[in-house]
């Protein structure tokens, strides 16, 4: 017999997972972020993260006692796409339509004036910083998740700035054998060498030494320069230049 | 918090710090760091960790893996936990290593009870159970805080994680430590295996063990590796514990053995072994190791069963020869299962139960033989005390042959009820029992001959009266025999001795049930086995047939007489019938025939029917055969002058059944005078019967009282001679005074009845086997070459071997003797091989 997928029971957990999210009822762990806690379900944490399982079975520590987890180091914002992935398989940044997550740890500062605030156009900082905190609560989707989209995020939505924070952030919170992200800074400098004759980007290079040994290694294996070697000859960045003016 | 940018210059965001920081691997910030896990390992181990808050920890590991200084986290985490091991964890562990338990364990010192072993033990163990519990437990909260070190360091440095590091140190400080100077030859280790072996043994040995705990301390053994490499294969359970555990089984259950030999009871042994056998299953369960589960098995298969299997199978008195003849099922159960276990082909079992089948079965031999033996005997010694006792031996001699078969049939199904509850219907040993069988059967020279006159006696007398259901288990039974038959050959021609007789004489129970035994026959033996008795039938019912349309066309003829004869009459087919009915005469090697003289009614009464028999056949020859037919006669005996009473005062009527031989013999004496004697001779000359059949004849009218009608004189003394068999020097006259109480006699013709041959027919009948063989064989050779044109001696030996092992077993020199036959008639011819073997040619 062949077994035929209904479509309507097959996806019965989808609408399900979302009303989890949103809903506290049956919530049995509690992540406290900054000023926000957020109500979660060890079913659906766990599993997918060594670390909130060590933490929750370990019964003899506090947050197995009390079924209360602080990140006070994390950035709120970044752990709150990590919940959201966990019930929706994906997250969203700057969602303009929902402003709902982005709303529920949005500072006094920022509130009043967030209608001057245009909308974002390069989240390849956001990415990178998921796909940190991703490796180091050991959440395996998320980090392939991440991974995927700051490759995207690269080549579609330019920022300089953005890519300038982005490749601190990578050198600075992960280990260097984690080579994902890494790699595909590299590439990128590698591409675009105008980069190298920015200041930021030399200071960069003065503080993080990986980085440097990793450019040499990248060029000393592609043995020649990437083809855009001034700013102008960027498609990417007149594409940029378009788009803001 | 980070949403976005200010549209001025001025970044709205956080910026990656400018400020220089705090470099990786600074040491202000790892000792800070470190001080906190330091703090919360101790914390840990003092199982005061309940206010630690996992996160934290987690994070200092994880920020200190991040600055790069993960390999000094991992030296000092792991020179935390030696100097704990050494200062908190070893010194109880000491404290319980006493020099009594040393002593105990090791020397095996005399003068300590069971008891206090035991506690000694026990106590032990919990001290090494509670420390490793409280050590895994520590390890295990430690390796999750830690989990970002094995993570970012560990796993790129290769260096075993945290967690088989410092669990390793149980292995290394406690299992691995020598006993100090005392004992300088022995680790703790040795003193744990010996504890836990001993408890074991307490356990086999009746007494009551704490199960949980042997359990606990395996399964430390379980999770600890012989080194950080952590193979499969080199769990410290299977490399130090487990050699050490089958060893002592071993010797544990090899002395056990001995006093199950010495005691000498192979019931108590199999169940003992089975109990044995399920207790070890059950300990690996739970007190020891499911691991070791087969190996452990292993042990009391080879101590218990292989290697004194054949000693407890010939135990006088409860061995396997006295479970078969006792028909004890449960002992033999427990034996074919253990004996399975040890070995696929069961071949003790298998062998034992052959020899028993082959002893048995030639116990059934040696009572026959005696029984024979005493027959044999008696009719030697009264040689002339009378024919009535002789038949009366030939009787008995069948029904031995039947309780042969009998004997063989209830042998047969005994261990077939054996093989079916005990043996689990294993193929193996249904083949070695069917073998043992053929065996027996085949080496008594009887067999064939037996098995079909015990179908003789079922098919005339045995199923009457039986079911259906009845009368095919019989047939079973004989096909099941005839299996075990090497000379189907012999078989076939004694049955068509004995079918004939069956026939002609009309002593058939029933024809269907023949028919079925044929068929039955053709199943298991082919076509061209039954094929002459098929023909023995068809011959019957054309004969019918026959008869019948005779009697019309006489009928039609119109020529009623007053003393007509009526006919009866069966044609058979030459080749179908067994050469004794087709009469002596047609033997091969009888030379001239010698035609019997019939009366000259029954002449004319025989041209009639040839007259009639060949006008739609020509050239057909019909022979007389007067030994095989059967007649009746009405016989008038007169009154007897003189007498007024009794029943020899009327005349007597009688409905005389004779056979054809004796009907001529008797016609002869209507025309004697009353006190005439005829001689044998005279007999002889005036019927041409030839002189056996004439015996049998004569003595059947004349030797048996009841059926008297001759009387007899010889030159000797009268009287011992009246019940023997008539000689050729005996007169004969008629019985005036015969008397009878029934109307119908039916004088059984004297060798009829199918029974055992006596030695001389036995000779007869092997010799005739003997020819038939070689023509079989003749045909096999030729047949064989023909096809193959050319062929090595050994190949055309094999061969014909193959060809004709559905019918008999041909010997060597036999065939060796017919290729040369065939030789000489050159119908094969010899090939020159050069050195090659010896090869022959077809000559076409």
């Amino acid at each position: 017999m062949v077994i035929t997928m209904n479509t309507s029971s097959s996806l019965e957990l989808i609408p399900f997972l979302k009303e989890l999210y949103l809903d506290e009822k049956y919530s049995d762990l509690t992540i406290i972020c900054g000023t926000q806690s957020r109500k979660v379900h060890k079913a659906i944490v766990c599993p997918r993260s060594k670390f909130f399982a060590a933490a929750c079975d370990n019964k003899d520590f506090k947050e197995g006692r009390t079924g209360i987890i602080e990140l006070p180091d994390d950035d709120p914002r970044i752990v709150d796409l990590m919940i959201y992935y966990f019930y929706h398989l994906t997250y969203h940044i700057n969602c303009p339509k929902n402003q709902k997550q982005s709303d529920d740890y949005s500072t006094d500062d920022y509130s009043t004036d967030e209608t001057i605030i245009p909308p974002k156009t390069s989240d390849i900082l956001t990415h990178a910083k998921v796909y940190s905190l991703a490796e180091k609560y050991l959440i395996e989707g998320l980090k392939k998740l991440a991974f995927e989209r700051f490759k995207t995020a690269i080549e579609t939505n330019w920022d300089f700035q953005d890519f300038r924070d982005a490749i601190w952030e990578v050198y600075t919170s992960t280990v260097d054998a984690d080579k994902g992200l890494r790699d595909i800074i590299v590439a990128t400098l590698w591409k675009r060498p105008w980069m190298l004759g920015k200041k930021e980007i030399q200071d960069l290079l003065k503080e993080l030494g990986s980085l440097s040994f990793d450019l040499l290694m990248h060029i000393y294996r592609m043995e020649r320069w990437g083809p855009y070697t001034t700013e102008a000859d960027d498609p990417a960045v007149r594409q940029m230049r378009v788009k803001k003016y | 918090m980070i949403t976005g940018r200010g549209g001025s210059g001025s970044r709205g965001r956080i910026r990656p710090p400018r400020r220089p920081v705090g470099r990786p691997g600074q040491p202000d910030d790892f000792e800070q760091c470190w001080d906190k896990l330091r703090e919360a390992l101790r914390d840990i181990h003092n199982k005061n960790a309940g206010d630690l808050s996992f996160e934290q920890l987690y994070r200092y590991s994880y920020k200190i893996v991040l600055k790069k200084a993960g390999n000094q986290l991992y030296d000092r985490v792991k020179d935390f936990e030696e100097q704990w091991f050494a200062e908190q964890v070893m010194p109880p562990i000491w404290a319980l290593i006493t020099k009594n338990l040393i002593s105990i364990t090791l020397d095996e010192a005399p003068g300590t009870s069971i008891a206090e072993r035991r506690s000694m033990g026990e106590k032990f163990l919990k001290g090494v159970r509670g420390s490793w519990e409280s050590h895994n437990m520590s390890m295990n909260m430690i390796a999750d805080i830690l989990m970002y070190l094995d993570r970012g360091y560990t796993q790129d440095c290769s260096r075993p994680s945290i967690y088989t590091t410092t669990i390793g140190l149980f292995r290394n400080h406690i299992l691995r430590s020598g006993l100090g100077t005392s004992e300088p030859q022995y680790h703790v280790f040795d003193i744990l295996n010996a504890t836990i072996i001993d408890q074991i043994n307490m356990e086999r040995e009746g007494d009551v063990i704490d199960k949980a705990l042997i359990r606990s301390c395996i399964s430390m053994l379980e999770c600890l590796f012989e080194t950080d490499e952590e193979q499969e294969q080199e769990r410290l359970y299977l490399t130090t514990f487990e050699p050490f555990y089958i060893r002592t089984s071993h010797v544990f259950y090899k002395s056990e053995c001995e006093r199950l030999l010495r005691e000498g009871d192979a019931s108590a042994w199999l169940r003992y072994t089975k109990r044995r056998l399920a207790e070890e299953a059950g300990r690996c369960q739970t007190t020891v190791s499911p691991l070791s589960i087969h190996k452990i098995a292993a042990v009391v298969e080879q101590e218990l069963i292989s290697k004194h299997l054949e000693e407890f199978l010939n135990l006088e008195g409860s061995g396997i020869r006295s479970m078969i003849d006792n028909d004890r099922i449960e002992d033999l159960t427990i034996l074919y299962n253990l004996v399975s276990r040890i070995d696929p082909k069961k071949t003790a079992l298998r062998n034992a139960l052959a020899v028993r089948v082959v002893e048995l079965g030639n116990e059934i031999e040696q009572t026959l033989r005696n029984t024979d033996f005493s027959i044999a005997q008696t009719s030697d010694s009264k040689e002339p005390a009378g024919s009535a006792k002789k038949m009366n031996a030939a009787a008995q001699q069948t029904a031995a042959a039947i309780k042969w078969v009998d004997d063989v049939l209830l042998l047969k199904d005994k261990f077939d009820r054996l093989w079916t509850t005990c043996f689990d219907e294993d193929l193996t040993l249904q083949t070695a029992l069917t073998k043992s069988f053929s065996d027996f059967v085949n080496s008594f020279g009887r067999g064939a001959e037996f098995v079909s006159l015990f179908i003789d006696d079922n098919l005339k007398r045995g199923i009457k009266g039986k079911t259906e259901a009845e009368v095919d288990v019989v047939l079973d039974k004989a096909i099941t025999l005839l299996r075990y038959i090497g000379e189907k050959d012999k078989f076939e021609q004694y049955y068509q001795k004995h079918l004939a007789r069956r026939l002609l004489h009309g002593k058939s129970e029933s024809q269907e049930v023949e028919q079925e035994m044929i068929s039955r026959m053709k199943r298991e033996l082919g076509n061209n086995f039954t094929q002459k008795f098929e023909g023995m039938f068809r011959d019957m019912s054309t004969s019918k047939e026959t008869t019948e349309d005779y009697r019309n066309h006489v009928r039609g003829l119109g020529a009623l007489e007053h003393n007509q004869i009526d006919l009866s009459i069966s044609v058979l087919a030459g080749n179908n019938w067994p050469k004794e009915v087709m009469g002596r005469f047609t033997g091969l090697a009888d030379g001239p025939k010698i035609k019997a003289t019939y009366p000259r009614e029954i002449q004319r009464l025989q041209e009639s029917f040839f007259e009639f028999y060949t006008k739609n056949r020509n050239g057909r020859v019909l022979t007389w055969v007067g030994s095989a037919g059967t007649a009746d006669i009405k016989c008038l005996f007169p009154k007897i002058p003189g007498k007024t009473t009794g029943p020899l005062a009327k005349d007597r009527r009688y409905d005389v059944n004779i056979s054809t031989y004796g009907m001529i013999v008797l016609l002869l004496f209507e025309n004697v005078g009353e006190d005439e004697w005829l001689t044998f001779e005279e007999i002889q000359a005036a019927t041409s019967i030839p002189q056996p059949d004439l015996i049998n004849a004569l003595t059947s009218v004349s030797s048996l009282k009841p059926y008297r009608l001759l009387t007899k004189k010889s030159g000797e003394s009268k009287e011992s001679q009246a019940n023997s068999a008539a000689k050729p020097t005996d007169q004969f006259t008629f019985n005036r005074e015969f008397v009878s109480k029934t109307i119908k006699l039916r004088v059984p013709s004297v060798n009829a009845a199918n029974k055992v041959e006596n030695d001389d027919e036995r000779k007869e009948t092997d010799q005739k086997t003997i020819e038939t063989r070689k023509y079989v064989i003749d045909a096999a050779i030729v047949r064989i070459m023909k096809q193959r044109k050319e062929l090595l001696h050994s190949q055309l030996i094999t061969e014909v071997i193959q060809v004709l092992a559905g019918r008999f077993k041909p010997d060597l020199p036999l065939i060796k003797n017919r290729i040369e036959d065939l030789l000489s008639r050159e119908y094969v011819e010899r090939v020159e091989l050069s050195d090659g073997p010896p090869a022959y040619r077809y000559v076409a």
